[in-house]
Order: C-alpha cells, then sequence, then structure tokens
C-alpha cells in the first residue's frame, strides 16, 4: 500500500468517524467487541464474577461490623429527625431521628442472613419434592406435580395475608421477622422444585446411571453416590436465585407494611421513605438503601447467572 | 343614543351575575351514592353539601345554626316537635314550586325501610311514626319521643320535591348534578332558580359550575394544583404541606386542629381470648394512666404532623368550640408519675421491665392498619415512650379488614392504634361510643349492663344530656363525661391533627375551616376570577 493512499485512507476514516453520530460509534465499539475472542469475554466476564463476589463480600463485612461501630438502629434522637450527614450520623438521621447508616447496615445484614436461610429451606423442600417426583415418576409424580401447581396458583400476597392475620399478635419484632422469610420460604420453592424435578428425570435416563447399574451399583447407593452429585450444581443455582428473590420479596412486602416490625429495620421497610418523593427531593440520602439493594441483587444474579451457565 | 347606553350596561350587569367561572377541586373516589338522602362516603356527603337545600343551615365559621330554607324554627320544650315557617317564593332548579308537603314527602322517604337512609335511625324514635301538620306556610312535625339535637340532624337533610317530575335530581342547593362520569368525574352546574342573594341583592351562587375530577393519587392532585388544573385541596400530609408553604407560601392554609383525633385504647372486653393477668392490667385504672402520662404527645406532634397537630385532651377537640371543656387538664408527659401510678397498683420496674404483682413481665401488642405511614411512625414512638416505664410493645401492622374483624369481632387484640374522623359536633353523635351497650364503644363493647361504676356513669350523663332541651344543661353533663373519660383514659386520646389545605390565588373569598366541607362550605360566594367579588357573608 502506498503512503499516499494509506494517508488517503487514514483520511477517509477520520473524516467518516467525525461523520458518524456518536450513538452509532458505540454500537460500533460493542460488536467489536462482541466479535473478539472467546478468550476476551470470558476474562471480561471472570472480572465480573469477581467483582460481584467483592461487593456481597464488602456489603456482608460491613452489615456483620456495623454489630460493632453502629449498633444502635432503634433509638429515637427526635431532636435531630432528617438530619443531613456528619460524623456522628455518617448517612443522616431518618424521620424518627434514627441513624440511617446503623438502619441500613442492620436492615441489609437481617435481609442477607435470613434470605439466604430461607432459600436454604425453601431449596431443601424442593429438593424433596423434585426428587421424590422425578425418582417415583408415575401416579407419585402426578400427585406432586399437581400440589406443586396448586402452590403456584394461590395469590401469594393474599395467602400471606391471611396467614399473618391468622398468627398470634404478640410476637416480637426479632420473631415478626424469622417468621416473614419462614412464609416467604413456605411459599416460594415451587419454581426450584420444577426444575429439580426435570433434573432427576433426566439423570435417571442418563447414560452415567445405565453404566453404574451395568457396573452393580443399586440400591440407595446408585442414588446417593451417583445421582445427588449430579443434583449439586442445578441446587446451588436454584440457591442462589431465591436470595434475591426472597430479599425482593421481602422489600415488597416492607413497602406495603406488612414485613419486618419496628423497630427493626430491613431493605423493605428502609425503602418505605421512598414512598414521599418530597423526602427524596429534599434528602437524596434516602435512596441510598435503593442503591444497596440494587448492588446486592446485581452482584447474586451475576453469579446465580455464572453458576448456572456452568451448569 | 339610548340602545348604545344600554348594552354596555346589560352586558356590565350579565358579566357581574356570572362573573365566578368554575370550580375545580378532586375527590379521592367515586361517589357511592348520588341519592341525596342516602349519602354514606365523604365524596357523596361534599355532592350533597353542594347540591342539597336544607332547612337550617350551620355556619362552620361560627358554628352557629341559621335560617336557610326557613325562615325560622322553634323546638319544643319536651324535644319532641320542631316548627318551621318555611321561606315563601323558593322553587327547585326546575322551577317546581317549594312548599311544606315537600319537607313532610322527605321524611316519609327518609324514614321508609326500603330506602335505608343512614340519617333517618336519628329520626326513628318511639314506636310510631312522625305526625306532620301544615298551616300557613308553616309545617309542625311532631315524633313520638324526644328527638335529640334537631339541628345538626337537620343540617344534613336536604328537601326533596314531591311533586317534580326530575324527582330527587331536582334540587335546593346553589349547584345541581349536569354529568357525572364514572372514573372521570362528576359536574355541577349552579341551579338558576337559587334563591339567595349577597348582601348587594346579586344572585349566588357566583361561580357557573364546579368540577369534581376523581383523582386518587394525591402526587398527581398536587401536580395539578401546581400547574393551576385544581383550586383547591384539602386534608394535605403535613410534610407535603410543608414543601408546598415553601414553594406558595400564599397557597397554604393551617386551619387549626381539626375534629379529627388519634388515639390508643387497651382491650378490656371480658370476652377477649387473653390471659387473665393482661385484662386484669388493662382494667386497672392506674395502668392506663401511666400509659398516658409516658407518651410524649408533644414529640409526636412535632416530629410526626412536623407541628401541625395539637396533643389531643379528650374526646372533643378543642376547634369544637362550644362542646369542648375548657376545664380539662392538658395531657402532660410526666415520667415519675406515670412510674408512681404503677407501683400504687402493684406493679415494679426491675432492670428496665415493668413486672405487675404476679411477676409477669408487661409485655403486650399493638395493632395498627398497614399503609399508614404517620400511624406507623406514632406506633414506633409509643413503643420507645413505653420502653421508659419497662413495657415492651410489639407492633403489628394489619390490612385493615383483619383489624376490624378482631376489634369488632373476635376481640383477640391487647392494644390498638387508630384515628376517628368526627364530622359533627354535637356529642348526640358520640352515643354509640359511650354509651357501654353500644357495638362501637370499643375498649369493651355490647355490655348488658355497665361492668364499672364510671361506664354507669357515663351513661347516665349521655342519655340526660340527650334529652334535655337547655344547651348549657347538656353541656354541663357532656363536659363531666370528658372529665370522667380523662380520669379513666379508656381511650388514650393522642394528637388532634390540622386541618391542612392548599387554595389557589384565583379562587376568591374562601374560609377554610376545620368542620368538613372545609374549602367550599360557604361555596355559594366562591369565585374563579382576576379580581374578587365583595364578600356577602
Amino acid at each position: 500500500m502506498s503512503p499516499l493512499r494509506a494517508c488517503g485512507r487514514s483520511l477517509s476514516s477520520g473524516q467518516e468517524q467525525a461523520k458518524t453520530p456518536a450513538p452509532q460509534r458505540r454500537i460500533n465499539r460493542l460488536q467489536a467487541l462482541w466479535s473478539r475472542p472467546l478468550a476476551c469475554v470470558d476474562f471480561r466476564h471472570r472480572r465480573l464474577r469477581i467483582t460481584a463476589i467483592a461487593v456481597l463480600l464488602l456489603f456482608a463485612g460491613l452489615s456483620i461490623g456495623a454489630m460493632w461501630f453502629a449498633p444502635d438502629y432503634a433509638t429515637q434522637n427526635r431532636d435531630c429527625i432528617q438530619q443531613n450527614p456528619s460524623w456522628k450520623y455518617p448517612l443522616g438521621t431518618d424521620e424518627l431521628g434514627r441513624d440511617n447508616l446503623s438502619r441500613l447496615l442492620s436492615g441489609l445484614r437481617l435481609s442477607l442472613l435470613l434470605s439466604t436461610l430461607a432459600a436454604a429451606c425453601a431449596c431443601a423442600l424442593a429438593l424433596l419434592f423434585g426428587a421424590v417426583s422425578g425418582l417415583a415418576g408415575g401416579f407419585v409424580e402426578t400427585i406432586l406435580l399437581h400440589s406443586i401447581n396448586l402452590v403456584e396458583s394461590v395469590p401469594w400476597l393474599f395467602l400471606f395475608l391471611t396467614v399473618r392475620a391468622l398468627l398470634p399478635l404478640n410476637v416480637s419484632p426479632s420473631a415478626s421477622i424469622w417468621l416473614t422469610f419462614a412464609l416467604l420460604a413456605a411459599l416460594g420453592w415451587t419454581h426450584a422444585a420444577r426444575v429439580l424435578q426435570a433434573s432427576v428425570r433426566e439423570i435417571r435416563h442418563s447414560e452415567a446411571l445405565v453404566y453404574a447399574r451395568a457396573c452393580g451399583i443399586a440400591g440407595w447407593r446408585l442414588w446417593v453416590y451417583q445421582a445427588l452429585p449430579g443434583l449439586r450444581r442445578v441446587s446451588l443455582t436454584q440457591f442462589t436465585i431465591l436470595i434475591p428473590t426472597f430479599i425482593l420479596a421481602e422489600a415488597g412486602l416492607g413497602l406495603l407494611g406488612l414485613g419486618v416490625s419496628e423497630p427493626l429495620p430491613s431493605l423493605g421497610n428502609l425503602l418505605r421513605q421512598l414512598e414521599k418523593p418530597e423526602l427524596v427531593h429534599a434528602h437524596p440520602l434516602v435512596l441510598t438503601p435503593l442503591l444497596v439493594l440494587l448492588l446486592v441483587i446485581l452482584s447474586l444474579r451475576t453469579v446465580s447467572g455464572d453458576l448456572e451457565v456452568t451448569a | 343614543m339610548r340602545k348604545s347606553t344600554l348594552i354596555p350596561a346589560a352586558l356590565l350587569t350579565a358579566a357581574m351575575l356570572h362573573a365566578g367561572g368554575e370550580l375545580r377541586f378532586c375527590v379521592r373516589g367515586e361517589p357511592r351514592n348520588l341519592h341525596p338522602l342516602t349519602a354514606v362516603d365523604d365524596i357523596s356527603d361534599t355532592v350533597r353539601y353542594l347540591t342539597g337545600g336544607v332547612l337550617i343551615r350551620i355556619n362552620r365559621a361560627t358554628q352557629k345554626a341559621g335560617p336557610e330554607l326557613a325562615a325560622s324554627w322553634s323546638v319544643s320544650r319536651d324535644n319532641r316537635s320542631v316548627s318551621f315557617r318555611i321561606r315563601p317564593g323558593i322553587k327547585f332548579s326546575d322551577g317546581t314550586p317549594f312548599a311544606p308537603d315537600d319537607v313532610e314527602y322527605t321524611f316519609r322517604q327518609l324514614l321508609d325501610p326500603k330506602l335505608q337512609a343512614p340519617l333517618a335511625d336519628s329520626f326513628r324514635v318511639g314506636s310510631s311514626e312522625p305526625t306532620f301538620e301544615i298551616r300557613n306556610g308553616a309545617i309542625k312535625i311532631t315524633f313520638a319521643a324526644p328527638v335529640a339535637d334537631f339541628v345538626s340532624l337537620f343540617d344534613q337533610l336536604p328537601i326533596i320535591s314531591a311533586h317534580s317530575k326530575l324527582g330527587v335530581k331536582a334540587v335546593l342547593g346553589p349547584f345541581m348534578i349536569k354529568e357525572y362520569r364514572p372514573g372521570v368525574e362528576l359536574l355541577l352546574v349552579r341551579n338558576p332558580n337559587y334563591w339567595k342573594t349577597d348582601v348587594q341583592g346579586r344572585h349566588l351562587p357566583y361561580l357557573d359550575s364546579v368540577r369534581l375530577p376523581i383523582q386518587q393519587n394525591r402526587e398527581t392532585e398536587l401536580a395539578r394544583f401546581r400547574r393551576g388544573d385544581v383550586h383547591l385541596i384539602d386534608t394535605i400530609d403535613p410534610a407535603i404541606f410543608d414543601e408546598l408553604a415553601r414553594q406558595m407560601p400564599d397557597a397554604v392554609r393551617d386551619s387549626g386542629p381539626s375534629l379529627d383525633s388519634e388515639m390508643m385504647w387497651v382491650n378490656q372486653s371480658a370476652s377477649a381470648p387473653l390471659p387473665a393477668y393482661k385484662k386484669q392490667w388493662f382494667r386497672s385504672r392506674a395502668f392506663r394512666v401511666a400509659l398516658s402520662d409516658a407518651i410524649r404527645r408533644s414529640d409526636i406532634c412535632r416530629v410526626v404532623y412536623r407541628g401541625h397537630a395539637r396533643p389531643a385532651y379528650g374526646p372533643v377537640s378543642p376547634s369544637n368550640t362550644f362542646w369542648f371543656d375548657q376545664k380539662l387538664k392538658a395531657p402532660e408527659f410526666n415520667l415519675a408519675l406515670s412510674i408512681q401510678e404503677l407501683a400504687g397498683a402493684g406493679f415494679a420496674l426491675h432492670d428496665k421491665t415493668l413486672y405487675d404483682a404476679a411477676g409477669h413481665p408487661v409485655e403486650f401488642s399493638l395493632i395498627t392498619n398497614s399503609g399508614n405511614q404517620s400511624r406507623e411512625k406514632i406506633a414506633a414512638m409509643l413503643q420507645q415512650d413505653l420502653s421508659a416505664i419497662g413495657i415492651k410493645l410489639n407492633l403489628v401492622t394489619l390490612d385493615f379488614k383483619s383489624l376490624i374483624e378482631r376489634i369488632t369481632s373476635s376481640y383477640n387484640y391487647e392494644a390498638c392504634l387508630l384515628g376517628l374522623r368526627r364530622v359533627e359536633l354535637d356529642p348526640n353523635s358520640q352515643m354509640n361510643v359511650w354509651l357501654s351497650s353500644a357495638p362501637n364503644h370499643q375498649f369493651n363493647p355490647s355490655q348488658k349492663t355497665p361492668e364499672t361504676p364510671w361506664e354507669a356513669e357515663i351513661d347516665r350523663l349521655m342519655r340526660k344530656q340527650a334529652s334535655e332541651t337547655d344547651r348549657n344543661r347538656r353541656k354541663a353533663d357532656f363536659d363531666r363525661v370528658q372529665e370522667i373519660a380523662a380520669g379513666q383514659q379508656p381511650f388514650i386520646y393522642l394528637v388532634n391533627p390540622h386541618s391542612l389545605s392548599a387554595v389557589s390565588g384565583v379562587l376568591k373569598n374562601t374560609s377554610p375551616t376545620p368542620l368538613p366541607p372545609q374549602l367550599v362550605w360557604n361555596v355559594e360566594y366562591l369565585s374563579v376570577q382576576g379580581t374578587a367579588l365583595a364578600r356577602g357573608f
């Protein structure tokens, strides 16, 4: 290529670049990114996953550390309502004069811990149903699938309202939060059960199991040592999917005023401050719980999505 | 020449007569019923107020009754009969003349069991129907037994026509319904035959029409007010009120304490499924008074209502100027007195926990309805206040239906926090709350005989004032009821929220009051225009 031609090309490409509108340039760059080798995408994906895990660890560490550096989430300092950030209150105070930072971190701790526990319980229930129906097949499978359909067809919000109304009133705030997540676990296992039931059915007819049988492995040993390890990945994926689902469900209930009782904070009842636009306008820091919730959910989704791809 | 001077004069007169324009304000739901005698909700009540003509009207500013369709009235000494002299020459909106027999027809319709009119129960006294005597433009109505509080009852009774072909659509009020589009709006237009004139002899109302867009979302309502689409908003949230006050200082109006109150009570019902020791706490006067003394009401006013509320004294708001007992002591936070009261009743405070004489730690739940942020904040404040006297309060928010079921049917609750909305001034409107046999005697409803001497005394006083004709003697009786309630604290009144509203600068002659309809009670004199018409009231 002659230098003149090269110069002409570079000139024309520079002119083209100048003519191309900015949004189109961004699209071109993205297309170029997609066309890069797979290894590069994998590297970026890994970096994203590491970032997500780091974010989760950071929030978990902060929320546990808050038990020592910002433990008082309940005391109402009524002479300091809706204060702007200060050394004493780094995120300001809420409408009752309570420390926003302490409430945010304590709420995050409770939401993360209990949604994890609820997800574990829901997964165990789903595994039980999925495994029994997948293994037994026939009539048992039909009955169990119909029972899953039945649970799924119940409008969960109304069921939650009814169960809540029937429960004894004199439960402490800490019991109320356990109760909220226990109810979420009891209602939120069905989707995971369907996935696990399909996986069990697949494993039952897999070549690996046929081979194991041919090798003389039978009875409970066949299922415990050969089939269950195959379900580990799927269960783990369902578990990580359920954690953000339960956090969001609690947040939704909190917005309706039906979640965790005062004075315990949770991400749900902290988000209730956003119901007042005038408050958001005057104190933009009330958006912090929303930002934290978004980061936590995105991080959890990234981790669970990654597991899903690997599975 | 003569013609040219007459035409501008006629145009000017027409402009003066029809210079009112259109008033627009939002209603927060559909009216359940547009029949004037069966209005049950706030919106139907507002429409009834704007369209219905009544014999007597209570002036919302002075809280005194004045003649309206009746030129004068008199009540017999035994409270059994009332006579009205009807104002002559009045016509319904369709031109049908108004006569005393319309009053009789209205009563017969009202008392018809098929109609199920809520106001009818107040007039159903004794075993027989009332009798009517019409003579020389006057009507005398005689009831089988004394009727309490004739005046406020007639303020709520719109007269309907016995002869009009339009039936209940023919009205005597300043406006008549022109169009109702469900989910969209209600349009009222001026009644061409409205009888009232202002001091300068001009026909009222000044407004041509009133448009009521149906708008449930308060944010949208506020945005429409800011844009000038609607001219007024009532019952504004204190936070929004303060924000509006910063942006539009001339638009906001704080009319002082409303008739409403926020209150809590503990369940004293004998049939409540509660442990016996808890029932014993709740039935103890000292326990209830100690709860009341430990509550920082001024903090609730300042923190929850941003100063737009006043600590509540009792069942009557201070804005009810005649019936409020001025001798009542203002509720004061007094922790030492509270602990002293509890100690006197056998309670003891150890390690920040209160124990009763039998050694039970004092812990109970407080239910309130979910979704009401102000009430939830009050509950959280009560929780902290009561923890100072060692009481552990567990807060439970329930959906409204579940809450009502618990307080009216199963009685399966320990304490409740709710608001009370009052629209009437007269203590007779509180009969259903204070009589021990009443189902709305919430702290211990539907008693066969009064279970405590003080409830028996309240029953006696409420019945006595209801049969009195002398207003001052009635007040003395009801003052005593207020004093007993303050001493026993069956309802622990917390605050009276202020009546907060916003009025556009183009709306003239407004005079907000705490009594409903707060902003449009003098609708005849309101006008929407650049220059205000003279005040004629």
